[in-house]
């Protein structure tokens, strides 16, 4: 397995995520919610293929997620959508910041054979 | 079957143009709302998503959830209250006179999103406007940090793209320019001429260059054509983001000087765009009772402080009982602030089921504000938009409950 990779994770909100979230569809929404989008250079170096499984670890929290191809994305960036999975991987600490750094997660990426996390309801 | 005029309250937008067709209390027709806005309405009729009231997870009735809730607000020494943010002004002065009755702190979502650049507004420091205004005269738009396609999907084309084309020998031309201020490809981005496309962070880089042009220094191409810009234009407006929140780590000091300095070639506005349709009514109101917009303590007299924010109490261990109203914390917040909740009791007010509604020892399943209960809102630009009854329900509204649970604690 290829080793990990640093990205810094910047949030986005996707209204298709919200709006299914909002009707109790909790597979269309998780579908949506558990995708992290990355250049194809990380992808690379990653060895993952597009919709192969990733895991993310930050300094407060792991998920298990999706890969997405996102060509516009610059190397060592990636994007998620604003839910319950970047909610496990962002941090507060008003010592290094006044606001929750929603738009800097650091995380390390890996390839992972493991299910998408998923939460008991 | 009628017709009936509702302003949607999906988002900030608070769109008024949106209509619904009622049989009985069951919408059966949608017009003009976006997909967020159709699934609040979709959400409001499926009986599976509505939350009803409840003790430790058992349906129970609101008289008996009232009570339960009151006696965890008097046996708490500190309280702390949180969210309004989806209430109308009503209600968020009801939520306002209880905090004050129980000594509790009280605080929103502005205090980890646009909190700092609302005050900015407020107080003056940033120029703003109304959007009825901007709508028809102004000719630039920018947006910035903002994808406004997916966080406010019907922004666009309420308030800038029917109205701005005009007749000319070679056809309809467009009379306003809109352009991004983005660190991806977006849909927003896709219709904007030109694109400044930053990396993640480099707001305030950015900033510092288009100050430095403005004052006659050097500076990137980027930042260059970004001030030609700005002084080709008559009217700017630009559509503050959560992206450029986050940048700027809530400290707008910095972007407010560009935009004064900016200011002497054009009218530029800011306007905030705000994500919960009443987050800049809840801003204004406690502005006006206590002198500041969020972060307020009761518990002698009027305090503020960053450690009044719900993250900080909540980090800190500084609340005993939590009462989140229209907000659901459990869903976006950063969670290993939220396991320091573990044991604290929540009391919960939300129509509908939320992870947080499931984490709450007290739940009151409410009507939905301007759908079923009306009011008046605070629109991001500060326009004071009514909302009036869609369609009745049997759920009560927040500031029924909120009253309620004032008379209780304070009798
Ligand atoms: S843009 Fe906002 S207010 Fe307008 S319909 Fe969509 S969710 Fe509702």
């Amino acid at each position: 397995m290829n080793p990990p990779v640093s990205i810094v994770i910047v949030t986005y909100r996707d209204a298709l995520q919200k709006a299914a979230e909002k009707k109790g569809q909790s597979v269309e929404s998780q579908e949506r919610a558990a995708v992290i989008r990355l250049s194809p250079g990380d992808l690379k170096a990653l060895g993952v293929e597009e919709y192969g499984r990733v895991k993310l670890r930050s300094d407060v929290g792991i998920v298990v997620v999706e890969a997405r191809l996102d060509r516009s994305s610059k190397p060592g960036f990636g994007y998620m959508p604003v839910s319950r999975y970047t909610s496990e991987l962002i941090s507060y600490d008003p010592t290094k910041a006044k606001l929750p750094n929603f738009k800097r997660i650091e995380v390390q990426v890996e390839p992972s054979d493991e299910d998408i996390t998923i939460w008991a309801t | 079957m009628s017709l009936v005029k509702f302003v949607c309250t999906g988002c900030s937008c608070l769109c008024d143009d949106t209509e619904i067709e009622v049989e009985g209390t069951q919408i059966k027709k949608i017009n003009n709302a976006c997909v967020r806005g159709a699934a609040l309405l979709s959400a409001a009729d499926n009986p599976q998503r509505r939350a009803p009231c409840s003790v430790n997870g058992q349906e129970t009735s609101l008289a008996e959830a009232v009570e339960e809730a009151s006696r965890l607000l008097q046996q708490a020494p500190r309280r702390l209250i949180f969210g309004l943010d989806n209430s109308t002004l009503e209600a968020q002065a009801a939520g306002m006179e209880l905090a004050q009755a129980l000594g509790a702190v009280i605080d929103d979502s502005s205090s980890f999103c646009h909190g700092p650049l609302i005050e900015s507004i407020l107080t003056g420091a940033l120029p703003s406007g109304s959007l009825s205004q901007i709508k028809d005269t102004a000719d630039l738009f920018i947006y910035w940090g903002s994808n406004a396609h997916q966080s406010h999907p019907r922004h666009l084309a309420k308030f800038f793209l029917p109205f701005y084309t005009e007749l000319e020998e070679a056809g309809w031309v467009q009379k306003a320019q809109l352009c991004c201020v983005e660190v991806r490809d977006s849909e927003t981005s896709s219709v904007c001429e030109p694109v400044f496309k930053l990396l993640p962070g480099g707001d305030r880089d950015f900033i510092a260059q288009v100050l430095n042009i403005s004052g006659g220094g050097e500076g990137t191409p980027e930042a260059k054509t970004f001030v030609e810009l700005i002084k080709r234009s008559h009217f700017g407006v630009i559509f503050a983001g959560l992206g450029l929140t986050y940048s700027l780590d809530g400290d707008y000091s910095l972007f407010a000087e560009m935009v004064q300095k900016l200011s002497q070639w054009t009218r530029l506005v800011v306007i905030p765009m705000v994500g919960h349709f009443n987050m800049r009514g809840f801003n204004e109101s406690l502005y006006k009772k206590t002198g500041y917009i969020n972060k307020v303590s009761f518990a002698s007299g009027i305090s503020h402080g960053e450690e009044f924010g719900f993250l900080e109490q909540v980090r800190s261990h500084l609340a005993d009982c939590v009462l989140v109203i229209g907000s659901d914390p459990f869903s976006s917040l950063p969670h290993h602030v939220l396991r320091e909740l573990e044991g604290v009791p929540i009391i919960c007010f939300d129509p509908f089921i939320t992870p947080t509604t499931k984490a709450a020892q007290v739940v009151f399943g409410t009507a939905i504000s301007g759908l079923e209960v009306g009011g008046r809102a605070i629109r991001m630009d500060g326009d004071e938009i009514p909302l009036p009854v869609a369609k009745s329900s049997g759920y009560p509204s927040d500031e029924e409950i909120l009253k309620r649970l004032a008379e209780k604690v304070s009798g």
